[in-house]
């Protein structure tokens, strides 16, 4: 499947899921109660004079360890050398006997599990409804984009200048533009660095 | 022969829904029509230029703003703010798309998401279109058939039948430009930044500046669609012309059509928009309604046509199944 169709079939899957939901659990708002994160909900650290919720430390430092984890797999081991080179030339990657079909299925699973672990992360803190993901979704197309194709480092990094974004200017805009703001960083960024921070594409 | 057969059928299609009083299914050919207009614009940039806009509603919502303020404030006749609508379309697009080209495929599909997103908060919030409020279309009533069609007023009965030829007459003058153009020097320059752009570059097309032209035909597109939208709905919300089905709907409608080719949108549209209106007339207010069935066969027909049919219905053999529905040979050996 050319990349072109693979972009048009995952928004064809976007919608066959989402609706999906929506028809077998209707579109209510759910919560979730008893978790571990939610039990720890009101706990707060102190570092140094600032005070930091144990919950969303718990949760921040999960993501933290899976961003190491696949770092670590991405550039440290010959599987993730091999999804690298498929994604830098698939023929070529072919030609050393590289199936690229299967490289395409492990980054797509892993890609669609490590989401998987942020919704559940998340759904501690926010509400459950079918259309929760679209806002995380394209605020991560930009967090991505921000940081570079292809570089995991610059993910990360763009995430956190995003976050810090976000909280400084919901101080001092009006809220309904936070999200505003990320996205003409992102341009104004864009205008000067085409390829993200870390971009390899 | 075809196309005469198609433009007859196109004209006389509300006509039977007309004796039968079902005025609906003249406002479904009606979004049909709207949709097709639409998605050939989006596919002048996203099939033959190859740049993907992920929200083109923006400039269907700057077309919409335009022409209710000329129309409210200026008393502006409709067409005219057409026209103007139009024109602000393409100025603002020109002046967003022109640093935005420096960006290559994927991230040049993110910033048109970003810009949509950008546009959202200002739309609820800017008191020149009255946030989200707001801005209502003045409209009198009475008058003739021909009256409507030139001032795009149909108040009562008569809508469904007057926005749908308004919307065909749209449409074709979109259909016969994009064919036009597909022809002509720029559809060239289009298709090679799309499929080469180093090689185009090298050649001395100036692919930045043929990126923004082909962004801004859309734009000129989707500005009238806006208007035509604004003036059927009589009033204009951000969160109307800003939705995300006017992002997705003309991309879906090319896609499924064929991407690149002139009647795919047209072809995409027929088929996708009344899926979603039979799904809400059939189901009405039973127990699977509201339940988004329409959307999940969306889906499914996407992700189909994706596996199966990369490049459209379109490029399903017609010429061959007609040849050899008639007796005859089909004219390639490829069936």
């Amino acid at each position: 499947m050319s990349r072109r169709a693979l972009i048009f079939a995952t928004v064809g899957l976007f919608f066959f899921i989402q609706n999906g939901v929506v028809a077998l659990f209707t579109s209510d708002y759910r919560f979730i109660e008893g978790s571990l994160l939610t039990r720890l909900s009101g706990a707060n650290l102190s570092l140094g004079g600032v005070r930091i919720g144990v919950p969303l430390l718990v949760g921040g430092l999960i993501a933290l360890g899976l961003f190491f984890l696949l770092y670590l797999l991405i550039d440290r081991t010959d599987f993730g050398l091999a999804m690298q080179a498929t994604a830098e030339d698939r023929d070529a990657a072919m030609l050393v006997g590289i199936r690229p079909q299967r490289m395409y299925a492990v980054a797509w699973g892993l890609g669609t599990a490590l989401v998987a672990v942020a919704g559940v992360i998340l759904a501690n803190f926010f509400s459950v409804y079918p259309q929760a993901g679209l806002s995380f979704t394209v605020l991560a197309y930009a967090i991505v984009a921000l940081g570079g194709f292809g570089s995991v480092l610059g993910t990360l990094l763009a995430a956190l200048l995003v976050g810090v974004v976000q909280s400084v200017t919901a101080a001092y805009l009006p809220p309904a533009f936070k999200d505003a703001f990320v996205f003409g960083s992102y341009i104004l960024i864009g205008l000067f660095r085409p390829q993200g921070l870390f971009g390899r594409f | 022969m075809v196309w005469a057969v198609a433009a007859l059928v196109a004209l006389l299609y509300p006509v039977p829904f007309e004796r039968s009083g079902q005025i609906y299914y003249e406002t479904v050919g009606f979004l049909v029509l709207l949709n097709a207009m639409l998605g050939i614009g989006w596919n002048i940039i996203g099939g033959w230029a190859g740049q993907f806009d992920f929200g083109p509603s923006i400039f269907f919502a700057i077309g919409a703003y335009t022409a209710a303020l000329l129309s409210i404030h200026w008393g502006f006749n409709a067409w005219l703010a057409l026209l103007g609508a139009v024109a602000v379309s393409v100025v603002i697009c020109a002046a967003l798309t022109y640093p935005v080209t420096r960006l290559r495929g994927h991230y040049f599909a993110i910033a048109t998401v970003a810009m949509w997103m950008i546009a959202q908060p200002i739309g609820a919030t800017w008191p020149l279109i009255n946030g989200s409020q707001g801005l209502f279309i003045p409209v009198a009533a009475g008058g003739s058939f021909v009256h409507g069609m030139l001032t795009m007023e149909f108040p009562g009965r008569g809508k469904g039948l007057g926005f749908y030829y308004l919307a065909l007459l749209l449409f074709a003058v979109t259909l016969l430009g994009a064919r036009a153009v597909e022809a002509s020097k720029w559809g060239f320059y289009f298709r090679a930044v799309r499929d080469d752009q180093d090689g185009a570059e090298a050649i001395g097309i100036d692919s930045r500046l043929y990126k923004v032209i082909a962004r801004c035909l859309m734009a000129a597109i989707f500005a009238a669609g806006g208007t035509l939208y604004g003036f059927w709905a009589l009033a204009v919300f951000p969160d109307q012309v800003l939705e995300v089905n006017w992002n997705i709907l003309p991309m879906m409608a090319a896609v499924v059509g064929g991407l690149g080719r002139l009647w795919g949108p047209v072809l995409g549209a027929i088929v996708l928009i009344p899926i979603s209106q039979l799904m809400t007339a059939t189901l009405g207010s039973g127990p699977l309604a509201g339940r988004g069935i329409d959307l999940i066969i969306y889906g499914a027909v996407i992700m189909l046509i994706a596996g199966w049919r990369p490049n459209g219905l379109l490029s399903l053999p017609w010429a061959a199944w007609a040849a050899r529905f008639r007796g005859r040979a089909p004219a390639s050996v490829k069936g």
